[in-house]
């Protein structure tokens, strides 16, 4: 049995599962036509059948040729889980802190994460990467992008 | 003629002096992201979306257009110098490709390269000028019935036949349409799957989940386990190539031109596909098959004629027909849709100025990347020296403003983080993301024609086998989906029959 497999395919039934109840909440046939629940109700059965074949070729792993699922090494996990990581804090925090800084915050940090330690490659990329940006989407493009409390500055 | 004065209207748009710096700008992109290991054109488009939706649709499309073909040519730099793949379609270009770096011959490979991409790309845009308005103009019959059966064609080819398992395929897909159902009911304004949430009746966008899925996707792909680079060098003087190799290499790239166009028309195949079978034709058209891989141009100048010539090819269904054969042009119909801009026939008739500014500008752009890939490689590998380290927060931080300044959304973000997991773990597992984001895009257009078709019927499903152009294209969708079963069931027996 191939845990992730079987689970992934478990999943998939899950999401038919929900989206079948959740889809009779709306008639399948309306006047005599169908409605708004017809399309929901016949991907539901597609996504309960499909996720049943997957999860019986994950319990039966030997059955179907599968390559093993190359999962990233400790340091790779560990890469991948600062860029999340960093991403959602400046999710948090971008409407409070404004575009300028939370751009540049993420930057010094991801890149110092990643292993850079040069102090004049730490200072300089965040900050071009941030007036880049700037100048791009809150000039060119004119966005009003989210000042936060650099908002005085106006 | 009609179609000499479409194109030299076509030709007036692509020549104004926005189009054409935002022409540049596209392939100059395309190219690198092609070059980038890690980033292929699916990734590159996606990320860029934000960036189009700043401008005015015509440009817009020159520019992801741009990308798309801009990236065939930049994948051959890395193969050839790298010997790694810049992105999928250029694999084949590796095996003789860095083989003739390591004899010494780079130049000669870039360059025939860059030469057969250019033949092949310009002879795809010129049959793409020529029979996407017949086509076009033949769809004008279609009903609802022949467009549902088409979509499907284009769904399930992309989701049975690419991908290494058809099911985790058909399940991509599937979740791509439930995803298209949330929001309001596209026929009578139903609420469905929102839970009373406003943000949710308009749907989940088409936006943060291709940026996150392709393009975060791919820069934690990129970080997880960096590619090495070592790069070979390579001097302008030694571009230059000999007559043998352009005599050795012509044929290869009339055959590759051939083959990519049709692989790249048909639902599902694309550039990949293309090249793995212009190699194959190679190999197997040559006298000396046994020096494939040590280093034959025939190996280059096939695989990347075939590459670029899949890019007009798959630019037809799309334009024509509304109905993309591939994850990048479903990007691009997601992009158009984000315009309102409905393609498939009317498109023709309606806005020809975009149709045709946007062909023009394909020329145009063939032309540049034949004198960038030729003359600028040298500051195209100084850009791959960037490391991972800060391209990576680079791309992220990119796709991060974008998704924002289109809709000004925090829950898009989200959105956007939430389905880059998604798309990295999908791929770790090879669930195929084409098929989930065809799904999305074609989605609201399949539910309105499917139930218009039921409607015009009276709910009678024979309408889809009645109809003799929806019957014929509703005859393939069973082939495609019945396919394994047939294969293994009647043929395999059949042959085990035969030997016993």
């Amino acid at each position: 049995m191939n845990k992730a497999e079987t689970f992934a395919g478990a999943l998939v039934v899950a999401i038919g599962v929900a989206i079948l109840f959740g889809s009779m909440k709306f008639p399948y046939l309306l006047d005599g036509v169908p409605g708004p629940g017809f399309l929901p109700r016949w991907i539901a059965i597609g996504l309960i059948g499909i996720g049943l074949v997957l999860t019986a070729q994950g319990i039966r792993a030997r059955l179907v040729q599968q390559g093993a699922i190359p999962w990233p090494s400790a340091g790779g996990w560990a890469r991948v889980g600062l860029m999340l990581g960093a991403l959602a804090v400046s999710l948090v925090l971008l409407e409070w802190l404004g575009f300028l800084l939370t751009t540049t915050l993420f930057m010094a940090v991801v890149v110092f994460g990643l292993g850079v330690r040069s102090w004049r490659m730490l200072v300089s990329i965040p900050l071009l990467a941030a007036i880049g940006l700037y100048v791009v989407f809150a000039v060119w493009l004119r966005v009003p992008l989210p000042k936060g409390i650099l908002s005085f500055l106006e | 003629m009609d179609f000499v004065s479409n194109l030299s209207m076509g030709f007036s748009i692509a020549f104004t002096p926005i189009n054409l710096v935002v022409v540049t700008v596209g392939v100059v992109v395309g190219t690198l992201i092609g070059a980038l290991p890690g980033i292929g054109p699916v990734a590159g488009l996606s990320i860029l979306i934000p960036l189009a939706f700043g401008m005015d649709p015509t440009s817009a499309m020159i520019l992801m257009s741009g990308v798309y073909y801009g990236c065939m040519y930049g994948g051959t730099i890395t193969s050839v110098l790298m010997n790694v793949p810049g992105e999928s379609s250029s694999i084949m270009t590796c095996l003789d490709g860095n083989a003739m770096a390591r004899n010494g011959r780079a130049g000669p490979a870039l360059t025939i390269a860059a030469v057969g991409s250019f033949i092949a790309g310009t002879f795809s845009v010129v049959m793409l000028t020529l029979l996407a308005p017949p086509i076009a103009e033949y769809a004008l019959k279609f009903g609802p019935p022949e467009y549902f059966a088409l979509m499907l064609l284009g769904l399930s080819a992309i989701s049975g036949l690419t991908g290494e398992s058809r099911a985790k395929g058909y399940a991509m897909g599937f979740i791509g349409l439930a995803i298209a159902t949330i929001g309001l009911d596209p026929i009578d304004g139903t609420q469905r799957f929102t839970y009373g949430n406003l943000e949710l009746m308009d749907g989940i966008g088409f936006l943060p989940i291709a940026v996150g899925m392709f393009g975060l996707g791919a820069v934690l792909g990129m970080i997880e386990a960096p590619v090495e680079i070592q790069i070979m060098k390579t001097t302008l003087r030694e571009m230059i190539i000999t007559k043998k190799d352009l005599k050795d290499s012509a044929m290869p790239i009339v055959r590759g031109s051939l083959i990519g166009f049709v692989t790249g028309v048909l639902p599902g195949a694309g550039a990949t596909i293309s090249t793995f079978l212009a190699y194959a034709a190679e190999k197997q058209l040559s006298k000396t098959p046994e020096l494939f891989g040590t280093g034959m141009i025939e190996g280059v100048a096939g695989p990347e004629a075939a590459n670029n010539a899949s890019t007009g090819g798959a630019m037809i269904p799309l334009l024509t027909l509304g109905i993309p054969g591939s994850g990048t042009t479903a990007v691009m119909l997601g992009v158009l849709t984000l315009f309102n801009l409905q393609p498939g026939p009317l498109l023709f008739s309606k806005n020809p100025d975009f149709v045709w500014g946007l062909i023009a500008s394909m020329y145009i752009g063939n032309v540049m990347l034949l004198v960038l890939n030729i003359a600028f490689v040298p500051a195209f590998v100084a850009v791959l020296r960037v490391p991972y380290r800060v391209l990576a927060p680079l791309i992220a931080i990119f796709c991060l403003v974008g998704v924002y300044s289109v809709n000004y959304s925090v829950l898009d973000l989200w959105l956007m983080v939430g389905f880059g997991v998604v798309g990295y773990v999908a791929v770790k597992m090879s669930y195929p993301l084409a098929p989930l984001v065809l799904g999305l895009v074609l989605g609201g257009y399949m539910e309105v024609s499917l139930r218009q078709s039921l409607k015009m019927s009276q709910a009678d499903l024979s309408i889809f086998f009645t109809r003799p152009i929806a019957a014929a294209i509703m005859a393939v969708v069973i082939a495609i989906v019945l396919w394994p079963v047939l294969n293994r069931f009647v043929f395999k027996r059949g042959m085990k029959g035969l030997q016993t």
